[in-house]
């Protein structure tokens, strides 16, 4: 499990690559905490090289959202594939975060 | 033919006991991300029971057994020997409320009963035993 991050337009860009299962996700949890500390408010999180996420992984994305609503910040997810969508969707998590299909979408929501 | 993956019920062996869905399915030519769904829901099972079936100092085993057929996709039967527990048991989230109306508790084994299109569980001579059934993953 790799992250790599950036900042553009003061907007976080996190791009996970790999999987994240029970035992990566504490590490993920970890590095995007990093992140979140530094207070841009503003985050993106590209699953564009993700092959699996569980609901460990889920998990640290709705601590990340709680964390990111708490200074009335936002967030945004892009690139969800076919399969992972449909997990976010038999959780309920469609309804829960702003996903967006590309980078870019995502990158002009956060914009605004 | 069935394999058998014995391990110890502990986090660091999670993955290997994914590997061992994922060669089976690569031994078959299939396309191993067409395997996400039966993945995730081992991995909820397994985790379950990593967590809660046997104490720290006395961490027993799991039993893996993966069987392919052409009528009926992937069978997975996961044994443990820890105390009666039926993880199906556990009502459903309401996946109506936001997270901050609900708990996020109880959400794999909720996965699991979504993505796989049969989970049985029976308890038989000690044994806790699960039996998950997909159709070959499209």
């Amino acid at each position: 499990m790799l992250i790599e991050h950036e900042v553009r337009d003061g907007i976080d860009i996190i791009s996970l690559i790999g999987r994240i299962d029970a035992q990566s996700a504490p590490g993920v949890n970890q590095e995007i905490g990093i992140v979140l500390d530094d207070k841009r408010g503003k985050m993106l999180i590209d699953f564009k090289e993700l092959d699996y996420i569980s609901s460990s992984g889920l998990r640290v994305l709705i601590a990340v959202s709680k964390q990111l609503k708490a200074v009335r910040g936002s967030l945004v997810l892009c690139n969800l594939d076919k399969k992972i969508y449909e997990v976010f969707d038999v959780s309920g998590f469609t309804a829960i975060f702003d996903i967006s299909t590309t980078q870019e979408e995502a990158l002009s929501m956060l914009g605004d | 033919m069935n394999k058998t993956l014995v391990l110890s019920a502990r986090l660091e062996n999670l993955e290997a006991f994914l590997a061992h869905i994922r060669n089976s399915a690569t031994d078959r030519g299939l396309d191993v991300k067409l395997l996400y769904p039966v993945e995730l829901s081992l991995e909820e099972v397994l985790v379950n029971i990593i967590s809660y079936a046997y104490p720290e100092e006395k961490k027993g085993n799991i039993e893996l057994t993966c069987s392919w057929d052409s009528q009926h996709g992937v069978t997975i039967k996961v044994v443990d020997y820890g105390a009666a527990f039926d993880p199906l048991a556990k009502p459903d989230p309401d996946t109506n409320l936001s997270f901050y109306e609900r708990g996020i508790g109880g959400l794999g084994i909720f996965l699991t009963k979504k993505m796989m299109d049969e989970v049985v569980y029976e308890r038989s001579h000690d044994k806790n035993i699960l039996t998950m059934i997909k159709q070959y993953p499209r």
